[in-house]
């Protein structure tokens, strides 16, 4: 019997939606009081498989709840309750990973329906997960603009992926994340755009005083900035991850970077991505040129 | 607790007495530097009130976090220390303790199980 937590500060809605839910006697039915309450009953015992959060409470509201829930359990489906006037808010929670939204006024013809939909839509997710679970070895290359918002998305599929084909754990995901994106951030900004860490911080003091000049705009939009691309390869099997990150800057001397081992500093000039890439992956290494990169993270053992 | 709500924001800020509580609620890899700017601007603005002393950086909401997010923590760690308070973290995932420990940051600050602990450590050491 699906698992399905019913979070709400107001005790009479929680007692109204989980009887609407109840009755229907095809649910298990459990009860937060707020986002942080719900986050904390997930970290106690296994996550349930369907939220219906309200989108205004004390503590942690509906909106931060779905970006935690996101973050932490993304196979977990999240189904909002809006109130009057919350519409902008339900749009940013969609665009956060919120499943879908029911208004409050219409829970009684509208809940049972849409919580039947997300159920199903998780299942379907699920035969997925065990479809990407069977595969042996992938390998796919990208090719993309100067643009750090596809960053994101790029680390999030490396992650399925290495989660998905068992070559780490939910944990360890993450590690693979925080690696790769260092080497994509580290080749967009000091690679492709060339600008330094100075340059960086005295950009954004410009930008924090409100001076038009954006230094990261402009690069991007002029050449030769504009015109380099950075080259993703990964290749996952069965025993290891192996990803080639190359941009098309002038590079930099891979020889005058701590050592593995040296400590971390308050310098930035240390190379703090670097050391996240050293700590993260099991082999890192740089062409002569320093501008391309290749990490291998090998499985984790069971 | 006071909070600080803004439209639409990656950062949630609370305040509690002379603490400034600061949640990201993403990675921040793919935001734009203006995006960024106006996350720092408002957490700037908060840690120049007159009664903030100390600093307390939530890291509940990220399963981890990068070499942005450190550089942001070491800033408002020295901007602390300059009113003669100080920085600490809580909620951080098993992921996130390893970063802090891989950039020895861990020996910087303290790091708490939950925001309550931090809060009253911070008010222990007034």
């Amino acid at each position: 019997m699906p698992r399905i937590l019913v979070v709400d500060d107001s005790a009479v809605d929680r007692r109204f939606v989980g009887g609407l839910l109840a009755r229907e006697g095809r649910y298990q039915v459990e009860f937060a009081e707020d986002g942080s309450q719900a986050l904390a009953q997930m970290r106690q015992s296994a996550p349930p498989d369907l939220i219906v959060t309200d989108l205004q409470m004390p503590n942690r509201n509906g909106l931060e709840l779905v970006a935690a829930v996101r973050m932490h359990h993304a196979e977990v489906p999240v189904i909002l309750m809006t109130g009057h006037g919350s519409e902008a808010l339900a749009v940013e929670a969609l665009q956060r990973g919120a499943t879908g939204y029911v208004p409050k006024p219409q829970l009684g013809e509208r809940l049972v329906e849409a919580v039947d939909e997300a159920l199903a839509m998780s299942r379907a997710d699920r035969t997925y997960d065990r479809l990407i679970s069977c595969l042996a070895r992938c390998s796919f290359a990208f090719e993309i603009d100067s643009d750090p918002s596809l960053i994101d998305p790029l680390v999030d599929l490396v992650q399925q992926m290495v989660a998905g084909m068992k070559l780490t754990d939910a944990t360890g995901r993450f590690r693979v994340g925080a690696a790769l994106k260092e080497a994509l951030l580290n080749a967009v900004y000091r690679g492709n755009l060339e600008i330094s860490f100075q340059e960086m911080q005295a950009a954004r003091v410009s930008l924090l005083e409100g001076k038009e000049e954006n230094l990261f705009l402009r690069r991007r939009s002029e050449p030769p900035y504009s015109d380099r691309k950075i080259f993703v390869d990964v290749t996952i099997d069965a025993h290891e991850a192996h990803f080639v990150v190359r941009d098309q800057g002038p590079g930099f001397n891979p020889a005058s970077l701590p050592t593995a081992g040296q400590p971390g500093s308050l310098d930035p000039q240390t190379g703090r991505g670097l050391i996240l890439m050293r700590a993260f992956m099991d082999e890192i290494s740089f062409n002569d040129r320093g501008n391309v990169v290749t990490l291998i993270k090998r499985r984790e053992a069971a | 607790m006071s909070t600080s709500p803004r439209p639409k924001s990656y950062v949630r800020i609370d305040r509690s007495g002379n603490s400034l509580v600061v949640a990201p609620l993403f990675t921040f890899a793919s935001f734009t530097e203006a995006d960024l700017v106006a996350e720092w601007k408002a957490v700037n603005d908060q840690l120049e009130g007159a009664e903030i002393k100390n600093v307390i950086v939530d890291l509940g909401e990220i399963p981890y976090f990068g070499s942005t997010v450190l550089e942001w923590m070491v800033q408002m760690w020295r901007r602390a220390k300059a009113k003669g308070g100080n920085l600490a973290t809580c909620n951080c995932s098993e992921v996130g303790r390893e970063i802090l420990h891989a950039a020895r940051f861990d020996t910087l600050w303290n790091e708490f199980a939950s925001r309550d602990e931090a809060l009253s450590s911070m008010s222990a050491n007034e």
